[in-house]
């Protein structure tokens, strides 16, 4: 025998509280499994509230004419078929505790919610500080965040002085492009260690041919700031890219770089040439990136230079070179390091590689003393490889001409296009 | 069946319809209506005789062929044609159009344009008038097609049931679209529908407006006293589907035996025999509104097209916000002034 | 390859669909011995007899509900609405049982039906027979929704529809019944629920569909002329849609606008303009714009029905606005 309270149930969908019209079982009356004990009006109409098991009705806790709400306590009964909690009731034992074990949506049901906390925030009219931040395009704020620049202190191009995201790059400063020529865009990324000049009279060509060249320096390079990693190199020249159409050349790390640029890029990019990609083994000469990194002769320079397969150089040029060296110095150690570390490479564009729908072409020389040619085996099935054979880690500038038609050749996945 | 000037009024409205219909086809082939989807009634002029049973107050909705239904409750040719032709001073402001006259003042609470979509309206006017105790009765005026509509045997059920002042009138003309009657309905005693749903229930000759107004004044009388009706006027329509277009889906033959089944030559003949109006008389009729029909018509090729701006009028009540023209919403997008 | 209308190849492809396929059925007013109200059907009821070419009464809800029915039970049935404007009518059958019937019955029961039905201003047909209901659809989990805006997808996109699994709503515009295009029935414009770009251009991306596509070349073109290069992208497939190349194309160019026919509140545009701007946002420079029908019933008086949609014009002026901020003369 348990003595448990019966609660309002729901009598219809839309039903949250109902008013008691009558008992029809009195207290001390015994009543059976589905005998009515009770009319309530709902909002919609008054209905019967049978008794889900029998026993003997103890006490009402509501009289006729009571507003009550769903899942309140409206009876004590003694019932001998269940066990106190396995009806739509509590223990009569919790009675001082009733909250306890009611039904889970009551106490919401019944409860005030808690009172709002008067902080001073909850007060602020919310259209008095619309001010206090700046007004800037999605495009201006992402690249604001990767930057860390403080949108407060710029002041925007836009419509109504919106801040886009040209107005952050323009203080940022710290991607240096050199731009020539009108056209079809490609876009120029040089190797660990050098700047844009390193293409030699690739840009002059390619502009002459009709087409819009940038030549970037990498961050840490030239007089691009440094990057702390490789995703963030990738994200701060994004940032300079131009719009639509374009093609990436790219020679060793800034191959690797070019893969990942056009893996974000999708449709808009419609081949990568890949001077002699870093990224695609395990394996690097670091006595060729330790040499770059420690000379302080020109002896020493040279010899390093040497694994590189510039050629002969005067002592005019080492000097100039290794002048230029010094200068970067921090960069170069600081992004050497985020890529290189104890003779193996720390990035992996094969992934990337066989994600990419654009044409791939590859040119490496067969005597690349800083990386392994041989490495060209991981590339995906589809990607154009050009082996230039003795040619060392500057295959673009043994070949010069093959790197000048890959680049403007016009593509036979754009023809496809065309004739579609 | 007593003729009397009675039907002479009767025969001068179904004149005024038939050259209103007609004034109608020139405005179109002029290109100056709005948009070719112009249902004529032609053919169907007795159902002045259900027009002429209804009493000043008494409501009516009407399908998309409701033009003529329209001028036998008393509608302003010039004002209607301009509404066709979407012109501003159209009865609907030349946002509606041929399918979506009304008026209000003339107990016209709207044509349609969905078939069966302004039957159940009556049923609701029929409560509004039952608990005012008025005395008014409504009607809704629909095709055969629309006896295919689940709607119309809801709004049926409904009258009978209530009781209500209510009259459901069917203009028979043989044909929804292009399906004749006997293509649409395995069994095509309409009436019979009607009566099992417990309405009072006829059937008159189209090609008898007296017929039609003595089978309509007793239906209305009933109506009245809260028992509900249903009146079909069994019609031919004598030209396609919309303004002239052809036939193909019914013979020469059959044309000419429907189109002679003319509601107004049989008037004319009926009147003549009972000496109730000479030829000279009647022509003088048909000349009126010849002249009355032209005027609307030039009434209508010289009004004012809508200014821009008043499509934004009437979605919501007025005083109320209205919606937010395009232009609008992009100048704040777009503008150079202040941040806002 | 041949040169023919919208409406012919909508036709062709029924034909082609009833040839291959003798379970393909037509079911709808004026079908058969009229031919269609808009002539699409015509010649079929000869063709392939009543049985197959069902001329309904005017029953729009029995109509759709009978394919739903007819297609549970083998059939593929391609229901004809005569007008977009009567889906109303027809709710209940397409989005309460056509749409749940898969979910609901837990997969056992699927609806591969078609229910063809046009819609769209441009005839002065008034307030209850010009509107763009699409969005109707497009909320209605379970169904489908393609809306071509070229003879060739007529074509090859009811074709595709006929092969579904699931109910496809396969919207066709009155004003393109009569639009002239090549046709090759054996090379699809695109897969089955991807987007076709129209038109390559790298300063904003115009997306449209069914008729406004049409506008949105024109206004591209005379973008063109005044140094905006616009791409311009034929949504074809509402649902299922595939985002990709739509959001690779907007953060190319950082600027997009959504064009469409029907009132632009609650529109397809712009849902579309807020699922680009969610996967999108970086890339933004600008809010994608929606352009559409003013929030109005479609009134009868060509003038006022004209200007309620947008035109070339509008969408040139608004893109050109959008890029080079320049206003035009119409700026509030």
């Amino acid at each position: 025998m348990g003595r448990v309270k019966i609660l309002l149930p729901r009598l219809g969908e839309t039903m949250e509280e109902a008013r008691v019209v009558d008992w029809l079982v009195a207290p001390g009356a015994a009543f059976r499994r589905g005998d009515v004990l009770l009319e309530v009006e709902t909002d919609k109409t008054v209905v019967e509230v049978p008794a889900l098991a029998g026993g003997l009705l103890v006490a009402h806790l509501v009289g006729p004419g009571t507003m009550v709400a769903l899942g309140q306590p409206i009876a004590e009964i003694e019932s001998a078929e269940i066990e106190g909690d396995k009806i739509e009731g509590d223990k009569i034992e919790d009675k001082d505790t009733p909250e306890g074990s009611l039904p889970a949506a009551a106490p919401q049901a019944t409860k005030a919610p808690d009172p709002m906390p008067q902080t001073p925030a909850f007060n602020v009219d919310p259209g008095a500080n619309t001010d206090l931040r700046p007004a800037a395009s999605p495009a201006a704020r992402a690249v604001a965040r990767r930057a860390g620049v403080d949108l407060a202190t710029l002041i925007g191009s836009g419509r109504r002085g919106r801040i886009q995201a040209h107005d952050v790059r323009g203080t940022l400063g710290n991607i240096a492009v050199h731009r020539s020529g009108v056209g079809l865009p490609i876009v120029l990324l040089h190797g660990l260690f050098d700047d844009h000049t390193g293409w030699r009279d690739l840009p002059r060509r390619l502009s002459a041919a009709g087409h819009e060249v940038l030549a970037i320096d990498l961050p840490g390079h030239g007089t691009s700031a440094v990057a702390k990693d490789f995703s963030e190199m990738v994200d701060r020249i994004a940032d300079v890219l131009p719009r639509g159409q374009m093609r990436l050349v790219g020679h060793s790390l800034g191959a690797a770089i070019a893969v990942r640029l056009a893996q974000q890029l999708g449709a808009r990019v419609d081949r990568v040439v890949l001077c002699a990609p870093a990224g695609l083994g395990a394996r690097l000469n670091s006595d060729f990136t330790e040499g770059m990194l420690e000379a302080q002769t020109t002896a020493a320079l040279g010899r390093a230079l040497a694994l590189l397969d510039t050629g002969p150089m005067s002592s005019a040029a080492l000097t100039a070179e290794l002048a230029r060296l010094k200068a970067c110095r921090a960069g170069h150690a600081a992004i050497s390091d985020a890529v290189v570390r104890g003779g193996f490479q720390q990035i992996d564009i094969t992934s990337d590689l066989a994600s990419l729908e654009c044409d791939i072409a590859v040119m490496f020389g067969t005597s690349d003393l800083v990386l392994d040619w041989r490495d060209v085996a991981h590339l995906p099935p589809h990607a154009a490889i050009h082996l230039i054979r003795g040619a060392g880690h500057l295959p673009h500038l043994a070949a010069p001409d093959l790197v000048f038609g890959l680049a403007t050749r016009s593509f036979a996945s754009q023809r496809r296009r065309a004739d579609a | 069946m007593t003729l009397n000037t009675a039907a002479l009024g009767r025969y001068r409205t179904m004149r005024r319809i038939r050259s209103f219909e007609e004034r109608v086809g020139e405005l179109f082939l002029k290109g100056e209506s709005a948009g070719s989807m112009l249902h004529l009634s032609i053919g169907e002029e007795a159902v002045v005789g259900m027009t002429e049973a209804m009493q000043p107050g008494d409501t009516f909705t009407t399908h998309h062929r409701g033009h003529g239904i329209f001028i036998g409750r008393g509608a302003d040719p010039a004002r209607m044609m301009a509404e066709i032709a979407g012109k501003e001073d159209g009865y609907c402001r030349g946002k509606g159009g041929s399918m979506h006259i009304a008026d209000r003042a003339l107990g016209h609470l709207g044509a349609n344009a969905i078939v069966g979509g302004g039957i159940p309206h009556v049923v609701g006017a029929g409560i509004s008038y039952r608990n005012a105790g008025s005395g008014q009765i409504s009607v809704a005026f629909f095709g055969d097609g629309a006896m295919s509509q689940g709607i119309l045997y809801e709004s049926m059920n409904m009258a009978a049931l209530w009781h209500l002042p209510v009259i459901f009138c069917c203009i028979n003309n043989q044909y929804g679209m292009g399906t004749r009657v006997d293509r649409s309905a395995g069994h095509h005693d309409f009436p019979a529908r009607a009566e099992a749903f417990g309405l009072n229930a006829a059937r008159a000759d189209g090609v008898d407006v007296e017929a039609v107004h003595d089978a309509a004044r007793t239906l209305v009388e009933a109506a009245r006293r809260g028992r509900p009706g249903y009146l079909e006027i069994d019609a031919y329509r004598f030209y396609g589907h919309a303004r002239m277009d052809k036939s193909p889906y019914r013979t020469a033959e059959e044309e000419a035996e429907g189109r002679a089944r003319d509601p107004l030559l049989a008037a004319r003949n009926c009147m003549a025999a009972a000496d109730l109006a000479s030829e000279a008389d009647l022509d003088s009729i048909d000349s009126d509104a010849a002249v009355e029909m032209d005027l609307a018509l030039a009434h209508a090729i010289a009004a004012h097209a809508p200014a821009l701006s008043t499509m934004f009028e009437d979605v919501y009540a007025p005083g109320t916000p209205a919606p937010r023209p395009q232009a609008e919403r992009l100048t704040a997008i777009l503008s150079e002034g202040a941040r806002a | 390859m041949i040169e023919t209308t919208y409406r012919d190849a909508i036709r062709q492809a029924l034909l082609d669909a009833m040839q291959a396929d003798p379970s393909v059925i037509l079911i709808g007013e004026e079908v058969g011995l009229y031919g269609g109200a808009y002539g699409v059907t015509k010649g079929l009821i000869d063709r392939f007899g009543k049985e197959r070419v069902i001329d309904a009464p005017i029953s729009e809800p029995a109509i759709v509900g009978a394919a739903i029915g007819a297609a549970m039970t083998g059939l593929r049935p391609v229901a004809e609405l005569m007008y977009v404007d009567f889906i109303g009518m027809t709710m209940d059958q397409l989005a309460n049982q056509a749409a749940k019937s898969r979910y609901m019955f837990g997969g056992q029961i699927s609806v591969p039906m078609v229910l063809r039905t046009q819609g769209g201003t441009g005839r002065s047909a008034a307030a209850q027979h010009s509107q763009s209901l699409e969005a109707w659809v497009l909320h209605t989990p379970g169904l489908r929704l393609v809306m071509p805006a070229t003879v060739n997808d007529a074509y090859h996109l009811l074709r595709q529809s006929l092969t579904q699994p699931d109910p496809v709503v396969f919207i066709e515009h009155k004003g393109l019944y009569t639009m002239k295009g090549d046709l090759d029935t054996a090379t699809p414009d695109g897969p089955w629920g991807q987007p076709v770009t129209r038109r390559q251009g790298g300063d904003l991306v115009i997306l449209s569909y069914s008729r406004m596509l049409h506008e949105s070349l024109a206004a591209a073109d005379q973008l063109a002329v005044a140094g905006v290069e616009a791409t311009v992208i034929d949504l074809r497939c509402l649902n299922p849609m595939d985002e990709a190349p739509l959001v690779a194309a907007i953060k190319a160019t950082g600027r997009a606008m959504v064009v469409t026919e029907a009132a632009v509140t609650g529109s397809v545009a712009s849902d579309i303009a807020a699922r680009l701007t969610e996967m999108c946002f970086d890339w933004l420079e600008e809010p994608i714009l929606r352009l559409g029908g003013e929030d109005i019933p479609i009134p009868v008086s060509p003038a006022l029905e004209k200007g309620s949609i947008p035109s070339a014009t509008l969408i040139h002026d608004a893109a050109l606005w959008l890029v080079a901020r320049k206003a035009p003369s119409w700026a509030a």
